[in-house]
C-alpha cells in the first residue's frame, strides 16, 4: 500500500498536516494510536497567551509580541516558521472551520480573554463563534447558568471566582449564578455529551428557552457550559440567541470537551470527503528505515503484518500525554523512530518542585529538534531522515501549557509540515 | 441497581500479591509505616505512591499496572462509546473498566450488571489515546461475575448458536418456517427473552462444507479456508465465492476441520466451553500450518477470536502460533498484490458502493485492506461510511432487553445510509450486514462478492 504522505497522529497538528498535503494533491493516510487529543482541548486556538511564561499579565497581541518573542526563543517553532506561514495556516484553519459550520472568531493579532469553568480567565486567539460573547474585557452583567447534575460545571464556583477577579479590577463584567433543574432523563446521566446531543434537538431548545426566560434579567448576557449542540452547535447557538433575545456564550468544560469533539469531527469528515483515509487504534507501529530515509511503517508485531509505505512522513504524535515522548528514570525518548530528543541530562532539571508554577514545568518543552523545514535533526544539526517532518506538540522548545500556544503551534506547524511533506513526495 | 458484593471476600493475608509485597517490603526500614498505610489503603499501588523511605520514588521500579495506571481519565472512550450514547444503564467504558477495576482489585463491591451492557465492539480500546485494554477488562470482569451465578437458558442458547444453526440447517425448511412464524417469535420473546424484532437468518439445507465436497478442486499452492458458522449454515454462497476468488489467484482451497470460533460463548460468559472449541480449532489449524499452509477468514470476528482472544482471554497454550498465519481474506489478497502476485484482470464495475468497516475488523489493526483492494477495480467507486458500530454485536442484539439499545447504537450509521440513498453497502462482517440490511433495507455484500463480480464470474 503506497501513499504520497503518511501522517502519524490524529491531533490538531496531524489533521492540519493531512489537510495541507491533501490540498497539494497528495494521497494521504493518517495512522494514529487513538482519537487524537482534540477532545482534551477547549476547542479554542491559543496563539500566545503569556510572554514571558511567568508573566501574570496576558499578551494583548501575539502578533506584535512575536518579534520580541523570537529574540528570546530563537528555537521556538514560531520563530522557525516566521509570521507569514503562521498567519496563512491560521487563515486556512478558519476557512475550513467556517465551511464546516463551526465558524471561528478572532485574529492572531489580538487575544481574547474568555472565562473558564473554574472561574479564571484564559487568553486565546481564535474562539468558536459560540464563545466569542464571553469576552472578559467588555463590561456588563452576566448570568451564569449551570445544570443540576452536570458535575463538570458549577455556576456558583465560577461566579464567585470571576467576581473576585472583577473586584481586583482584572476583568470587566460582573456575574450572577443560577442553576437549572435536571432535565429529568431517568437513568441517563446529565453530562456534557448527553446535554450537547439534546441541544441539537429543536424541541429541547424550546423547553430550555421556556425555563430560562424567567431567570434572565433585562440587559444580562447568558453564560452556559459548552454543551450547546454536538452536530449543530452554531445553529443551536443562533437559535437560542434569537429566542432569548440576548447574547449567549459557551464556557469550555473539562474533557471530553464538546467544542474539541466538534472540531475533531469536522476535520475528520472533511478529510474523509477528500479521500484521506484514517486508521486509528494502532497500539504498535514499527518503522522500517533505509539509508537515511523511512521506507514504511508496519502495523503490528507479526512479520506478516501489513506494511504501509509513503514518499514522505509527518510525525505529529504529541508529547507525553499523546504518547510521542516517553521517559525512563534516566532518559527521555521519542517513541516511534527514537529521534534525538532535547532534554537536560540532569534529572533534577526535568521538573520544577512547584507543580503548577507559572514559569511552566521544564519537561513540557522537551521534544524533537527540527530545522527550518521542520525536519528532525540530530545534535550536530544534520537531518535524521530525509523524508520525515515533525509538527505540533512533539517539537522542542514550545511549552504550550505555560505559554498557552498549543493550538497555534499545532495549526501552524501542522499545516507547514503537510505542505513540505507533499512537496518532498512530489520530488 | 443493587451493588453486588464479591463472592469470596479474601482474607487479608491470603492474596498472593500481598505475600509477594510483604516479603519485599520487610527488608526496608520503613516497613512498619508501610504496613500501616497498607492497612488504610489496602492496595499496593497506592501504597507505593505513599510509601515513606529514603529511596526516591522513581528508583523503586514501581510496577505499573499497564491496563489501568495508563488511564488518564480523559473520557474519550465515553465520548465514543455507542452503548453509553444509547442507554443510561451502562455507565460507560471508563467507569465500568479502569475505574471499577480499582475496586475489583480490592475486592470491593461494585455493580456488575453494568458489564452485561457492554456490546464488546472495542471502540473504546481503539479511541483510547493511552492504549488501555478497556474491553479486555470488561470481559474478564464479566467472566468473574458470571461464575457466581447460573446463566439464563437464553444466554446458553445464544452462546451455542453453532448447535442451533446445525439443527436449523438440518431441519430446513421446517426450521425456517418455525422461526418465520410470528407467534413462535413472540413466545421466544416473552418466554426466553430473545428479541422478536431482530431477524432470524434463514438456514440452508446444504451447508457450505457439504457443497464444497462436490466442488472440483483446482491445482496450485494450498490455502486453508476457515469459513465460520454463518457461512456454513446460512450463507454458503459467500463461501463458494471466496473459494472462487482464491482459485482465480491460483490457489487450491482446503477446508481444515473446524468448530465454531467460540466468540458467542465468550461474549455470553462461557469461557470454559469456548476454550474447548478453541483447543479443537488450534489442534486442527496447527496441523495445517505445520504443513506450510496459511489460513484465510471471511469473517473478521472469527479471525479476531482466533488471533487475539485465544491468547489474551482464553489463554490457550500454543495460540501465539496463529498470529503469523491467519489472515483476513482481503488482507491476504492485498498482500498478494504487494508481492505482485494478485490476479488484477478486473473487469470494469460501473457502480457506487458504500463501505462499512466492521468494528472487529478495525480491532484487528490491519488497516482497511478491503478499501485498498476495491480501489483496484476499474470504474468502481467506494465511499467509506463514517465510523460507527452497527449495534448487533453478535448475540447482543438478539437479547430482548437490548434490542432497542442495539437499534439506537446503530442509528447514526443507519441515518447516514438512508440519507445517502445508498443501494448497496459492503461490509466484511455478517452481523453488520444483517443489522444494516434489517434496519435500512439496503442490499449488503461481502468484499469478495464484489471482487468475484470484477473477475467476471
Amino acid at each position: 500500500m503506497f501513499y504520497d504522505v503518511i501522517v502519524i497522529g490524529a491531533g490538531l497538528a496531524g489533521l492540519m498536516a493531512a489537510e495541507a498535503a491533501q490540498e497539494k494533491g497528495a494521497r494521504v493516510l493518517i495512522l494514529a494510536r487513538g482519537m487524537g487529543s482534540l477532545p482534551l482541548t477547549t476547542g479554542c486556538i491559543d496563539g500566545l497567551g503569556y510572554f514571558p511564561s511567568s508573566s501574570p499579565v496576558p499578551v494583548s497581541s501575539p502578533l506584535t509580541a512575536l518579534g520580541r518573542f523570537r529574540d528570546f526563543h530563537p528555537q521556538h517553532p514560531y520563530s522557525k516558521l516566521g509570521q507569514a506561514r503562521i498567519l496563512s495556516a491560521l487563515n486556512r484553519f478558519r476557512d475550513l472551520a467556517r465551511s464546516g459550520e463551526i465558524p471561528y472568531a478572532g485574529e492572531f493579532d489580538s487575544n481574547f480573554l474568555i472565562p473558564t469553568a473554574l472561574g479564571t480567565f484564559h487568553p486565546t486567539c481564535l474562539v468558536p463563534e459560540t464563545m466569542k460573547n464571553g469576552l472578559l474585557s467588555l463590561p456588563g452583567r452576566v448570568l451564569l447558568l449551570g445544570f443540576e447534575g452536570l458535575k463538570d460545571f458549577s455556576s456558583c464556583l465560577a461566579e464567585q471566582n470571576l467576581n473576585l477577579l472583577q473586584a481586583q479590577g482584572r476583568i470587566a463584567p460582573s456575574f450572577r449564578a443560577e442553576n437549572l433543574a435536571s432535565p429529568g432523563w431517568g437513568e441517563k446521566p446529565v453530562n456534557g455529551l448527553n446535554l450537547a446531543r439534546a441541544f441539537d434537538e429543536q424541541e429541547f431548545r424550546d423547553r430550555f428557552v421556556r425555563q430560562v426566560q424567567p431567570l434572565l434579567k433585562g440587559g444580562e448576557k447568558l453564560g452556559l457550559p459548552a454543551v450547546l449542540g454536538l452536530r449543530l452547535s452554531y445553529q443551536a447557538w443562533t437559535d437560542l440567541q434569537k429566542k432569548l433575545g440576548t447574547e449567549i456564550f459557551e464556557i469550555p468544560l473539562p474533557p471530553p470537551s464538546i467544542p474539541g469533539l466538534r472540531l475533531y469531527t469536522l476535520l475528520r469528515s472533511h478529510l474523509q470527503g477528500k479521500g484521506v483515509r484514517t486508521i486509528i487504534g494502532l497500539s504498535v507501529l514499527k518503522p522500517v528505515t533505509e539509508a537515511g530515509g523511512i521506507k514504511g511503517l508496519i502495523l503490528g508485531e507479526s512479520r506478516k503484518s501489513p506494511l504501509y509505505r509513503a514518499s514522505a512522513y509527518v510525525l505529529a504524535t504529541g508529547k507525553f500525554v499523546g504518547g510521542g515522548l516517553d521517559a525512563q528514570p534516566n532518559r527521555v525518548f521519542e517513541t516511534l523512530f527514537d529521534l534525538p530528543v532535547q532534554y537536560p541530562r540532569n534529572r533534577k532539571a526535568w521538573f520544577n518542585t512547584q507543580l503548577l508554577t507559572p514559569a511552566g514545568q521544564p519537561f513540557n518543552s522537551f521534544g524533537v529538534e527540527v530545522d527550518e523545514a521542520l525536519q528532525p535533526v540530530d545534535p550536530a544539526g544534520k537531518v535524521v531522515y530525509r523524508n520525515l517532518f515533525a509538527a505540533g506538540g512533539i517539537l522542542a522548545h514550545a511549552d504550550s501549557m505555560a505559554e498557552k500556544s498549543g493550538g497555534g503551534v499545532a495549526v501552524a506547524t501542522g499545516y507547514a509540515a503537510g505542505e513540505l511533506a507533499a512537496a518532498c513526495a512530489e520530488k | 441497581m443493587q451493588p453486588v458484593s464479591w463472592p469470596q471476600p479474601v482474607q487479608k493475608n491470603d492474596s498472593p500479591q500481598r505475600h509477594r509485597g510483604h516479603r519485599g517490603r520487610r527488608k526496608t526500614r520503613a516497613g512498619k509505616k508501610i504496613h500501616f498505610i497498607e492497612s488504610i489503603f489496602g492496595d499496593r499501588f497506592l501504597l507505593e505512591a505513599f510509601s515513606v523511605s529514603s529511596v526516591p520514588l522513581w528508583r523503586k521500579n514501581i510496577e505499573m499496572k499497564p491496563n489501568i495506571d495508563q488511564c488518564i481519565k480523559c473520557s474519550i472512550c465515553n465520548a465514543y462509546c455507542p452503548v453509553l450514547k444509547a442507554t443510561g444503564l451502562f455507565p460507560g467504558p471508563k467507569l465500568a473498566g479502569p475505574d471499577a477495576e480499582r475496586f475489583r482489585l480490592q475486592r470491593k463491591a461494585i455493580p456488575s450488571e453494568w458489564l452485561e451492557y457492554c456490546d464488546y465492539c472495542k471502540i473504546c480500546e481503539r479511541v483510547c489515546p493511552q492504549n488501555v485494554p478497556i474491553a479486555d477488562l470488561h470481559i474478564k470482569s464479566r467472566l468473574a461475575w458470571k461464575k457466581t451465578r447460573k446463566p439464563p437458558l437464553r444466554d446458553w442458547l445464544l452462546g451455542h448458536a453453532y448447535i442451533l444453526q446445525k439443527l436449523g440447517a438440518w431441519a430446513t425448511p421446517i426450521s425456517n418456517w418455525v422461526f418465520g412464524w410470528g407467534f413462535f417469535r413472540w413466545l421466544l420473546d416473552r418466554g426466553m427473552g430473545i428479541a422478536r424484532g431482530t431477524p432470524m437468518p434463514a438456514y440452508r439445507r446444504r451447508t457450505f462444507a457439504q457443497r464444497f465436497k462436490s466442488h472440483s478442486r483446482g491445482k496450485g499452492p494450498p490455502i486453508a479456508y476457515f469459513h465460520g458458522c454463518y457461512t456454513n449454515y446460512i450463507d454458503p454462497d459467500l463461501g463458494l465465492t471466496a473459494v472462487e476468488v482464491l482459485e482465480k489467484n491460483g490457489f487450491q482451497v482446503h477446508l481444515p476441520r473446524q468448530e465454531c470460533c467460540g466468540l458467542p460463548l465468550i461474549s455470553n460468559g462461557f469461557f470454559d466451553l469456548a476454550s474447548g472449541l478453541g483447543k479443537k480449532n488450534l489442534e486442527s489449524l496447527r496441523k495445517t500450518i505445520d504443513d506450510g499452509t496459511e489460513v484465510v477468514f471471511t469473517s473478521p470476528s472469527c479471525r479476531m477470536t482466533l488471533k487475539e482472544e485465544y491468547e489474551t482471554i482464553l489463554k490457550l497454550p500454543g495460540a501465539s502460533l496463529l498470529k503469523d498465519h491467519v489472515f483476513e481474506i482481503c488482507q491476504f489478497l492485498l498482500q498478494l498484490y504487494e508481492e505482485g502476485k494478485l490476479n488484477t484482470r478486473f473487469q470494469e464495475v460501473r457502480e457506487t458502493f458504500y463501505y462499512h468497516v466492521p468494528c472487529h475488523l478495525r480491532a484487528l489493526k490491519i488497516g482497511l485492506p478491503a478499501l485498498e483492494l476495491l480501489s483496484l477495480v476499474p470504474g468502481l467507486r467506494v465511499i467509506e461510511l463514517p465510523e460507527g458500530c452497527c449495534g448487533l454485536a453478535g448475540s447482543y442484539g438478539y437479547k430482548r432487553e437490548k434490542y432497542a439499545i442495539a437499534r439506537e447504537v446503530g442509528e447514526d450509521l443507519f441515518q447516514v445510509i438512508r440519507e445517502s440513498k445508498a443501494q448497496t453497502v459492503i461490509s466484511d462482517c455478517e452481523a453488520c450486514r444483517m443489522q444494516i440490511g434489517h434496519h435500512t433495507g439496503v442490499k449488503t455484500l461481502h468484499t469478495v462478492e464484489v471482487l468475484r463480480r470484477a473477475y467476471g464470474a
